[in-house]
């Protein structure tokens, strides 16, 4: 089965009660990683207790992977997983999958393209074969193009009409111009033929990783030696270093002016060491209420309240940068004022105000969001995947947590001070006359 | 000896018996000197052959077109190209063929799931 399945709310509800124990016992545990002679980097997370697993083959081949030749390529590739492959048709792929009782599919991030499989652990021997598969002989046979442009076009105009989805891709492309700050969607490509896609999934084939959840890692890592029997897969550095550069961007989105709202988003560059103290910076500036007809107590939930708006902190962690600030949408003619009395609050925590009981709100929010934010088979999948390719070796949610629990006030306090002075990406949709820009708000 | 292999070895004798006419056959046939090639003569009105022709790169189905096109004209006046611009042998190429037993296979695959029986 192709399409994410939702199980029903009573299913749900049971597997939750069921697992506590489970979880208990195995949520400090960290992926067991080792390397294949191919250089294939397999990671798995023993969760032995519950019959359902995972398995996850990320390539080093996201978005920020393409150069100004392959711009797009990324979606492509990821929407020509599971056509056909040199061994088996799209078809028997999806129907053999069907009769498992499995569920297959695709996702692409900055980062990386992961093809995933979830299903019952008996059945893990066939689909890391089928993974595999998909990976190592591929077809992208010419005519299976147009269905798969078909899907893309689709996709990308499906979510860029949303006025956020577009902003924050504005917003990448301000901070980091190249790299991460390539579309996720391709709209602009330069001659996508089946072959360039070929050579651009084999251009960004080293450094492959498998993420298997709930699978035995000794048999894992036989059956990826065999699977890729053959292949030359070492990691090898190639990947371009991030450089931040910041900016405004401003979306004319007819969407957002039709509604007389506007959305804007401000956000700071700060290096991968900041990102105990970031995490801690971003709830305490908060913004998401946790409880109920509440706005919740934290400082720029309460501005924005004062101006009708409606706003989250943001904190954007990738291999070498991370985005810190918040996103806010306002009514059209509030967003001006809102932004700028939120970054205030940025600005106050700067000054050194930073209360006690604030800090500690706000580094238990953070806690909590590392712990719950990777508790389903798919986050544990993505989250490994994206430790184990970017330094080789997995963090645990208990050495994150503890990470964050060592977080002082002045850690924030001089994060904040960094921040402000830096130079900003601001990105925002909603009429042109109504959006602020960087230099008004004193950055 | 079993079946197929009486069947294959019968195959490969009548392949080799009858391999020396076949060119002389082709040449009778007359579509060589209307420019086209034996896989422009299959019967096109099937689904197998429709998704075989939708897979065609480009280029091939705008010559195949182009071929249909000049043998209608000739037959249409009752004549035929200038002998040197007959399909020459190593230029009738089974272009369709590989393609048509591919999609043959996958509707072959598609109608055994479709048929088949689950036993747990």
């Amino acid at each position: 089965m192709l399409a994410a399945r939702r199980l029903p709310t009573a299913a749900v509800a049971s597997a939750r009660v069921a697992r506590t124990y489970a979880s208990a016992a195995t949520g400090s545990a960290s992926a067991q990683v080792s390397s294949t002679k191919q250089g294939v980097r397999v990671a798995t997370y023993d969760d032995l207790a519950s019959p359902a697993a995972g398995l996850s083959v990320v390539l080093n081949a996201g978005a920020r992977h393409e150069s100004s030749e392959s711009l797009g390529y990324a979606h492509y590739l990821k929407n020509f997983a599971f056509q056909a492959s040199n061994k088996r048709t799209p078809f028997r792929i999806a129907r053999e999958a069907e009769l498992q009782g499995g569920l297959l599919y695709g996702d692409l991030s900055r980062e990386s393209i992961s093809y995933r499989a979830r299903f019952l652990r008996e059945d893990w021997a066939y689909f890391t074969e089928v993974l595999a598969e998909v990976v190592t002989s591929p077809k992208f046979a010419h005519y299976a193009l147009p269905e798969v442009r078909a899907h893309v076009q689709a996709e990308s105009a499906a979510a860029l009409a949303d006025p956020q989805v577009a902003m924050m891709e504005a917003l990448h492309r301000v901070a980091f111009r190249t790299g991460l700050g390539n579309s996720l969607y391709a709209t602009a490509t330069s001659g996508v033929s089946a072959d360039a896609i070929r050579h651009y999934q084999l251009a960004n084939l080293a450094g492959l990783t498998v993420v298997g959840h709930g699978v035995e890692h000794a048999s894992l890592v036989a059956a990826v030696e065999r699977a890729f029997e053959g292949f030359d897969l070492a990691p090898v550095p190639t990947s371009v270093a991030t450089k931040y550069h910041g900016g405004n961007a401003h979306l004319d989105a007819p969407a957002a002016v039709a509604s007389g709202n506007a959305i804007c988003a401000l956000a700071f560059s700060a290096s991968a060491a900041d990102r105990p103290a970031a995490r801690a910076l971003r709830y305490l500036l908060g913004g998401e209420s946790h409880v109920k007809w509440s706005h919740g107590q934290s400082p720029l939930a309460k501005v924005a309240q004062q101006h009708g708006a409606e706003v989250r902190g943001l904190n954007l962690e990738y291999s070498d940068a991370s985005l810190v600030g918040f996103v806010t949408h306002a009514p059209a003619g509030n967003i001006r004022s809102a932004v700028h009395d939120l970054s205030a609050e940025l600005r106050k925590v700067a000054s050194g105000d930073v209360s006690t009981e604030a800090l500690q709100r706000a580094l238990a929010t953070a806690r909590f969001e590392a712990a719950d934010s990777v508790d389903s088979i798919d986050a544990r999948l993505t989250k490994i995947g994206e430790d184990v390719a970017a330094s080789g070796k997995s963090v645990s949610v208990a050495e994150s947590i503890a990470a964050i629990a060592e977080v002082k006030s002045s850690d924030v306090v001089n994060l904040a001070k960094r921040l402000v002075k830096s130079r900003p990406s601001l990105a925002a949709a909603g009429n042109p006359h109504d959006l602020p820009y960087a230099d008004e708000l004193g950055f | 000896m079993s079946l197929n292999r009486i069947f294959a070895a019968g195959q490969s004798v009548l392949h080799s018996v009858l391999r020396p006419f076949s060119g002389a056959f082709a040449n009778a046939a007359g579509y060589r000197r209307l420019g086209l090639r034996y896989d422009d003569l299959l019967i096109e009105e099937t689904d197998a052959m429709q998704e075989a022709i939708r897979r065609l790169p480009e280029a091939e189905q705008v010559a195949r077109a182009y071929r249909f096109r000049r043998a209608f004209q000739l037959s249409l006046t009752h004549s035929e190209l200038p002998k040197e611009q007959w399909t020459k042998p190593n230029e009738d190429i089974r272009y369709l063929t590989p393609i048509l037993e591919e999609v043959e296979r996958e509707f072959a695959e598609r109608s055994a799931f479709e048929h088949m029986a689950i036993r747990k």
